[in-house]
C-alpha cells in the first residue's frame, strides 16, 4: 500500500497559516537562515541544482540550472517571481499551499532572492484567490516585523522584499513572459524566448520565475540536503509531486506522492477507486497541454520523462479521471475548447489554428465529418505545435493527439459510424419509445418541449425533430420504455 | 562587437552577434517572407512581435519552427528556410490567416497595395483547407481622415507600434482573447473620441486594409465635372518629390512640373501652390515671433502647420494651447487666400471656388474640416486628397503621369520660393522662419541661408542662433513621440527655447500618412528628403519674404503681418480638448 | 525580532517543547477555500459559541488551519490531545458539542466520520 509523503505540504492542515509562530514551530525560516548564515549564494545554487528539482509548473525545466543563469547575470537588479498564477482545470495545489503555509513561499522566495542576488520578489496571484492573498499579506507583514523579510534579514546583510501582484484570471499569463509583461502592466501575452528570462526578465532585469509548488520544496531541501531530497522519487525526477485528482474518482482532493508511483496506486490505493462500480477509462493529465492516458499504462510510474513518452506531460499536477462512460473526443473537445478561450490571441496559429481545430472536432462530435477530417485534424495540429508563439500554442493541440493516438476507433466510431458509444455526444444519439410504453403519460407531461405524443394508455411517440435530447422521459420512466440509441443525426 | 558562424540552406555566413536569421538570410540573398515584421531603421522603430509566424525557418536541433524575424543567430546554427516542413507550415499560416479575413479583395481599398494578398499569391494558395467561423467587427469611419476595418485585421501589431512605440499616442492595441482578439481601441471606442491625432502612421504600416484613409476622390470627380464651380488645386511641398514612386519613378524624384500638368489633364481650373501660402505662413509666424522675443511674449513659440501635432497638444498639453503661433497652417490659409482675395480679385463668388488640396497627410482632412477653419462662413479648403490618392485618381483617369510634359503653377497663387518648399522636411519650417527673422530683426541680409543643424530626420535636434548678437535658441522635433519627449522636458523647466518645430511624423511630412508606402524602407524618406532641399537650393528667391506675389498681396489685400485683416483670415485659435 | 539564526532556533525549541498546563483538547479547522465553501465558517463558530458558553477556553482550544487535501470529506477537523489525533470529516455544526465535550472525557459519538490519521511528513 503507497502511502502520501508531504514535503510541499507539510504544513498544511497542521499549522495555523496565519501563525508565524506555528511555522517556527516547523522549523519555519531555518533554511533561510542557514543559507545566510553559513551558505554562500553559490553553495545555495547548487544545492538546489543538486538536488535535482525540477519545475513543478508543468515543463520539469531545472530549477538549479535556471537559478545558475540569473546568479551569473552581472545586473545590479535581479528579481525573483512566484508564479501562483494557477490556472489548469482541476489544479489547485498552489492555492492551497498558500492558503495553508504562506510563509513556506515567502522563505523560499528570500532563499531564491540571496541565491542569484535579488533584493526584490514578486508573487503573481490571480485575483480569484482572495483567502490566498489575504493570507500571504499577514504572512508578509509578520515577516517583515520579525526581521524575517525586509533590510537586514536575521541580522545578515542581506535584504528582501516582496510585494504581491494580482492576475486578472488571464491563463496565459501562467507563461513566465506573459506573466511578466502582466506585472509591468502591459497586456498579458507572450514573447518569444531567447531571451529568457533569467537574462532579460521583469522590467529587462534577469527574474526567475517558479512556481509555489516548486518554491515550496526549497526549505526542505536547504534544511534536510540535496542527498536526502534525491532519495525521493525517482532519478530523473527526485521529490515528490503534488496532485489534484477530480473527476471520476472516489477521495477526490490533493495528494503528494514520490514520484515514479504508478498511476494505478495514486487511482486505486489513495484515489479510492472509481465511483459506482465503473470502469476507469483513461487518467488526464498535464491539463490543457496534456494528454488522455489510456488504462492499459495504469501501471506506469509517474516522473516527467515517462508521461511524456505517453503523449502527455506533468503539467501543474490536475490528474481527472476519466471512466468508461466517458466520450474521449469529447473530453479532447473540452481541453481544446478552453485553450480556444484563454489563448491570448497574439499569434496566428494559436488564435486561429487552434478555433479551426476546434470547429474541425466539433464535425467529429456532430456527425459531419468525413474522411479528410482525421487528416486535416493531424496536419492542422503538427503546424500548430511547429509555429505557435508560447508553450500554450506549442502544446494546445496535445489533448488532441493523445486521444487520436490511443483511442483511434473512437474518433473512426464517430466518424464513420456517426454514433457516440458513451452517447455523450447529443447529435448521435438519440430516445425512442419501445413497444413497453403503458401509456401512463408521465414523460409527454415531464418533457419541457413538450414533444412527446400519445394517448393515454396507448404508446407514446417521441418527435424527434422537436426533441432537445435532455433525458427527462429517460429519467422518469418506470417501465424502462424510453431506449437511448446511437443514431438521430438526420435529427438534428 | 563578437560574431557567430552558421549555415543557412547550406551556406555558411559568419554575423555580428545578435543578427537575427532573417537578416543573416537577407545578407545571403535568401528570401523568406515576412508579415508582421516592419523595421522602420532610420526612426529607430522595430516591430518585430513575431506574432504571424509566416517567417518560420527550421533551426537543427529545435522542436518546433524558429521566427526568423525574433530569432537571433547563434554559432553553428543549421538554418533551412525552404524545407518542405517550413513551407507546409507558411502555407498552413496564410490559409489560416484568409480563413479568417475577408475574401473581397477585388473591391478591397487595399487591393494591389495588400502584403497579404501579395503573400497569397505568391504561396499560390487557391483553396482554404480550414474555413470556419469568421470575426465580424464594426467598422469605423466616423472621422474625416482614418477607415479603420478590424475584420481585416491579422494582429500583426505593426499599427500598434507605430501609435505607441512610436508616436507615443497610444490609441491602437490589442484588445480582447483567443479568436476574438482584434487590435483596437479602449473601450472600443471610434477613433473621433479618442486622443487619435490622425497622423495616419498607423495606416502607413498597416499591411493589410484594416487601415486605410477616407477618400473624397469621387467629390472631386464630382466637382471636376461641374461647370458651375470654379475647382483649384493647391500640392503641399512634400508631394512632389513622392508622388513619382506611385509611376515607377526612382524615389527622390522631382515631379513638380509634370505633378501639374497631371492636375490640368484631370481639368482643375487653376493649378496652385501650397508653397505659396507657406511663405505667407512664414511673414505671420516670423512676424509673431519676433513679436513675442521682442516684447516678452509667452515662449517658446511653437509651430503650428501640423494638425496632428496640434491636435496632440490640444488633448495632452492643455496648459500649452496659447503657445503655438496662432497662424494657420499653409493649406488652410491657401484656402483663405484663394476664397477671399484671388476669388475677388477674379470676379468668383467665393461659394463657387472649390478647393482642392493634395496632401501627404491623413490630419490634413481632419484639419480642413475643422469648426473655425473657415472665412466668412466659407470652408477655407473643400478637400483633401492624399499623395496616394491623387495617384489613384490619375491612374483610373488614364493619365501617366511620367509622360507628361513638366508644366508651370498657375498664378498668382503658384509662386514661391526655396523656403517654403523645405517645409516639407523635419526643420523645414524653422529654417525658413530663421531666414526671415533673422533679416527682419538684424535689418541685414543673411549670407549663409542653409541652417543645417536644424535639418535631417532625427528625432529631436536643437541649435542656438545669433541674431547679430542676441541668441536664438530653437528646437526641432518631428514624431509626435519626440514631440512629446521635448514639450515634457519644457513642462518640467529643464529646457527652455524661443521657437520650436514640431511636425508629427517621423522626417516630416515626407514621411506623411498619406505618402506612397515605403514598406518598411526608410531609406525613401532619405531620399525624399534630399529632393526637397535640393529643389530649395536651386530656387533663386530662398526667403519667403522676397517672393513678390507675397509682397503684393500684402500691399493689395493684407497691409502687414498681424494686421487685422491677416489676423481675421490667417490666424486661428486652439482648444483644450477632454477625451 | 530575530538578530540571528540562533535567536530562530531557541525560539523555536521552546514552541516545541512547551507543554500545555492541563490535558487540553486543541481542534483544528480545515478553513482554506474549499473547508470554507463547505462549510467551515459555520462550524468554527459553533465551536467558538459553545467553548464561551461553557467558559472552557482554556481547556479546549480551537484554530484554523489549511487543507488537508481531502476535498471529499470538507469540513474536516482534527482532534488533537497529547499526543493523540484523530482527523474528522465532513463535520457539521451539530458535531460541534461532541466534539467539546471530549475535553470532560466523553466518547466521540460521531466515530462514523473518522477518516484516519494524517499523513507522513518531511518534518516527522
Amino acid at each position: 500500500m503507497i502511502e502520501q509523503y508531504r514535503i510541499v505540504l507539510r504544513n498544511c492542515g497542521v499549522i495555523d497559516p496565519d501563525s508565524l509562530d506555528d511555522y517556527i514551530k516547523q522549523y519555519g525560516y531555518q533554511a533561510l537562515g542557514k543559507t545566510l548564515a553559513e551558505m554562500t549564494p553559490a553553495d545555495v545554487v547548487a544545492e538546489i541544482e543538486g538536488a535535482g528539482l525540477r519545475g513543478r509548473g508543468g515543463g520539469g525545466f531545472p530549477t538549479g540550472f535556471k537559478w545558475k543563469i540569473a546568479a551569473q547575470q552581472k545586473s545590479d537588479t535581479k528579481f525573483v517571481v512566484c508564479n501562483a498564477d494557477e490556472g489548469d482545470p482541476g489544479a489547485f495545489m498552489d492555492r492551497s499551499v498558500i492558503e495553508g503555509d504562506p510563509h513556506s513561499i515567502i522563505e523560499a522566495m528570500a532563499i531564491a532572492g540571496y541565491a542569484i542576488g535579488a533584493s526584490m520578489g514578486y508573487v503573481y496571484v490571480r485575483a480569484e484567490y482572495p483567502l490566498a492573498i489575504e493570507r500571504l499579506n499577514r504572512a508578509i507583514d509578520k515577516a517583515k516585523e520579525k526581521g524575517l523579510l525586509g533590510d537586514n534579514i536575521l541580522g545578515s546583510d542581506f535584504s528582501f522584499d516582496l510585494e504581491i501582484k494580482f492576475g486578472a484570471g488571464a491563463f496565459v499569463c501562467g507563461e513566465e513572459t506573459s506573466l511578466i509583461h502582466s506585472i509591468e502592466g502591459y497586456r498579458g501575452e507572450p514573447t518569444t524566448k531567447p531571451p529568457f528570462p533569467a537574462v532579460e526578465g521583469l522590467f529587462g532585469k534577469p527574474t526567475i520565475v517558479n512556481n509555489v509548488e516548486t518554491f515550496a520544496n526549497v526549505p526542505a531541501i536547504i534544511l534536510k540536503g540535496k542527498d536526502w531530497f534525491r532519495s525521493i522519487g525517482t532519478e530523473s525526477s527526485p521529490g515528490t509531486k503534488v496532485f489534484a485528482l477530480a473527476g471520476k474518482i472516489n477521495n477526490t482532493g490533493l495528494i503528494e506522492v514520490p514520484m515514479g508511483t504508478t498511476i494505478n496506486q495514486i487511482i486505486f490505493e489513495i484515489g479510492g477507486g472509481i465511483p459506482n462500480g465503473k470502469k476507469a477509462k483513461a487518467i488526464q493529465t498535464g491539463g490543457p497541454s496534456g494528454g488522455c492516458i489510456p488504462v492499459k499504462y495504469f501501471d506506469t510510474a509517474i516522473d516527467y520523462e515517462s508521461l511524456k513518452a505517453l503523449e502527455s506531460m506533468m503539467g501543474s499536477g490536475g490528474m481527472i479521471v476519466l471512466d468508461e462512460d466517458t466520450c474521449i473526443v469529447d473530453t479532447a473537445k473540452f481541453y481544446l475548447d478552453f485553450t480556444v478561450d484563454e489563448s491570448c490571441g497574439k499569434c496566428t496559429p494559436c488564435r486561429i489554428g487552434n478555433k479551426r481545430l476546434l470547429e474541425l472536432l466539433e464535425k467529429v462530435t456532430n456527425g459531419t465529418a468525413d474522411e479528410n477530417t482525421l487528416n486535416d485534424i493531424q496536419s492542422l495540429s503538427q503546424v500548430i505545435k511547429d509555429t505557435s508563439l508560447c508553450g500554450l500554442g506549442q502544446t494546445s493541440p496535445n489533448p488532441v493527439l493523445s486521444t487520436l493516438k490511443f483511442f483511434p476507433e473512437e474518433y473512426k466510431e464517430h466518424i464513420v459510424d456517426k454514433k457516440c458509444s458513451a452517447f455523450v455526444c447529443k447529435e448521435l444519439y438519440q430516445y425512442v419509445i419501445n413497444d413497453s410504453c403503458v401509456g401512463c403519460t408521465l414523460c409527454s407531461k415531464k418533457c419541457p418541449v413538450s414533444c412527446i405524443e400519445g394517448e393515454v394508455k396507448g404508446v407514446h411517440i417521441i418527435v424527434q425533430d422537436d426533441c432537445i435530447k435532455c433525458g427527462k422521459c429517460y429519467e422518469v420512466c418506470k417501465f424502462n420504455s424510453v431506449d437511448l440509441v446511437p443514431g438521430g443525426l438526420s435529427n438534428v | 562587437m563578437s560574431k557567430v558562424k552558421l549555415t543557412i540552406n547550406g551556406v555558411s555566413i559568419e554575423v555580428e552577434k545578435g543578427t537575427t536569421i532573417l537578416e543573416a538570410a537577407k545578407s545571403l540573398d535568401i528570401g523568406i517572407p515576412t508579415l508582421c515584421y516592419v523595421d522602420l531603421k532610420e526612426f529607430n522603430v522595430k516591430n518585430k512581435v513575431g506574432s504571424c509566424r509566416i517567417c518560420v525557418v527550421e533551426v537543427d536541433g529545435r522542436n518546433n519552427l524558429a521566427p526568423s524575424c525574433c530569432t537571433p543567430c547563434e554559432e553553428g546554427m543549421v538554418v533551412i528556410t525552404n524545407s518542405a516542413r517550413v513551407l507546409h507550415a507558411r502555407r498552413t499560416i496564410l490559409q489560416l490567416l484568409l480563413s479568417d479575413h475577408p475574401k473581397e479583395c477585388l473591391t478591397c481599398k487595399k487591393s494591389g497595395e495588400c502584403e497579404l494578398q501579395d503573400l497569397a499569391a505568391e504561396y499560390r494558395v487557391h483553396e482554404i483547407r480550414y474555413e470556419g467561423e469568421e470575426s465580424s467587427y464594426p467598422a469605423d469611419r466616423a472621422n474625416k481622415s482614418i477607415y479603420r476595418d478590424p475584420n481585416k485585421c491579422i494582429m500583426c501589431r505593426r499599427c500598434e507600434t507605430a501609435c505607441n512605440d512610436m508616436q507615443k499616442v497610444g490609441i491602437l492595441s490589442g484588445t480582447e482573447r483567443g479568436f476574438g482578439a482584434v487590435v483596437d481601441t479602449a473601450a472600443h471606442s471610434k477613433l473621433a473620441d479618442t486622443y487619435c491625432t490622425f497622423c495616419g502612421q498607423c495606416v502607413s504600416v498597416c499591411p493589410t486594409g484594416a487601415l486605410t484613409s477616407i477618400t473624397y476622390n469621387q467629390e472631386v470627380i464630382e466637382a471636376l465635372a461641374d461647370p458651375s464651380k470654379v475647382v483649384i488645386a493647391q500640392t503641399a511641398p512634400a508631394v512632389r518629390v513622392a508622388i513619382g514612386e506611385s509611376f515607377a519613378e526612382e524615389p527622390g524624384t522631382i515631379s513638380t512640373g509634370k505633378m501639374v500638368a497631371a492636375l490640368k489633364k484631370l481639368n482643375f481650373d487653376y493649378v496652385f501652390d501650397t508653397d505659396f501660402a507657406a511663405d505667407l505662413t512664414i511673414m505671420e509666424e516670423a512676424n509673431e515671433m519676433l513679436d513675442r522675443i521682442k516684447n516678452g511674449g509667452k515662449l517658446p513659440i511653437l509651430t503650428s502647420c501640423c494638425p496632428a501635432w496640434v491636435k496632440l497638444l490640444e488633448h495632452q498639453f492643455p496648459e500649452m494651447v496659447n503657445i503655438p503661433s496662432s497662424a494657420k497652417s499653409p493649406q488652410q490659409m491657401f484656402g483663405a487666400v484663394a476664397k477671399h482675395y484671388w476669388a475677388k480679385k477674379m470676379g468668383i463668388d467665393p461659394h463657387n471656388v472649390v478647393v482642392v488640396s493634395v496632401m501627404p497627410c491623413l490630419a490634413k482632412k481632419y484639419e480642413s474640416a475643422r469648426e473655425e477653419m473657415k472665412s466668412d462662413g466659407v470652408p477655407d479648403v473643400d478637400y483633401v486628397m492624399s499623395t496616394r490618392e491623387l495617384a489613384v485618381l490619375l491612374k483610373e483617369s488614364g493619365i501617366n503621369m511620367s509622360n507628361l510634359k513638366e508644366q508651370e503653377y498657375d498664378n498668382p497663387l503658384g509662386e514661391s520660393t526655396g523656403a517654403a518648399v523645405i517645409f516639407g522636411a523635419a526643420g523645414g519650417v524653422l529654417e525658413a522662419a530663421l531666414r526671415t527673422a533673422y533679416e527682419w530683426f538684424t535689418g541685414k541680409e543673411l549670407a549663409e541661408v542653409n541652417f543645417e543643424a536644424v535639418r535631417g530626420i532625427d528625432g529631436i535636434k536643437s541649435a542656438e542662433i545669433d541674431l547679430d548678437g542676441t541668441t536664438v535658441k530653437v528646437a526641432q522635433a518631428s514624431g509626435l513621440g519626440n514631440a512629446r519627449e521635448l514639450l515634457n522636458k519644457i513642462r518640467k523647466g529643464e529646457e527652455a527655447y524661443h521657437a520650436i518645430e514640431i511636425m508629427a511624423c517621423p522626417g516630416g511630412c515626407i514621411n506623411g500618412g498619406g505618402q506612397p508606402f515605403i514598406h518598411g524602407d526608410t531609406s525613401i524618406i532619405k531620399k525624399r528628403q534630399e529632393a526637397l532641399y535640393n529643389i530649395d537650393s536651386n530656387e533663386e528667391i530662398r526667403k519667403s519674404h522676397e517672393n513678390p506675389m507675397i509682397k503684393k498681396l500684402y500691399k493689395e489685400w493684407l497691409d502687414k503681418p498681424g494686421s487685422h485683416e491677416a489676423h481675421k483670415y490667417l490666424h486661428t485659435e486652439y482648444f483644450e480638448r477632454g477625451i | 525580532m530575530f538578530n540571528n539564526l540562533d535567536e530562530l532556533k531557541t525560539y523555536s525549541d521552546e514552541l516545541r517543547n512547551k507543554k500545555e498546563s492541563c490535558d487540553c483538547v486543541e481542534v483544528l479547522v480545515g478553513m482554506s477555500s474549499c473547508g470554507i465553501a463547505a462549510g467551515a465558517k459555520e462550524v468554527m463558530k459553533a465551536l467558538q459559541e459553545i467553548i464561551e458558553q461553557r467558559g472552557i477556553s482554556g481547556c479546549v482550544k480551537v484554530k484554523q488551519t489549511g487543507c488537508v487535501g481531502m476535498c471529499y470529506n470538507e469540513p474536516t477537523m482534527e482532534i488533537k490531545r497529547g499526543d493523540e489525533s484523530i482527523l474528522l470529516g465532513p463535520v457539521n455544526v451539530e458535531d460541534a458539542e461532541n466534539v467539546v465535550d471530549m475535553h470532560i472525557g466523553n466518547e466521540l459519538k460521531i466515530s462514523k466520520y473518522v477518516i484516519g490519521n494524517k499523513f507522513k511528513t518531511c518534518l516527522d
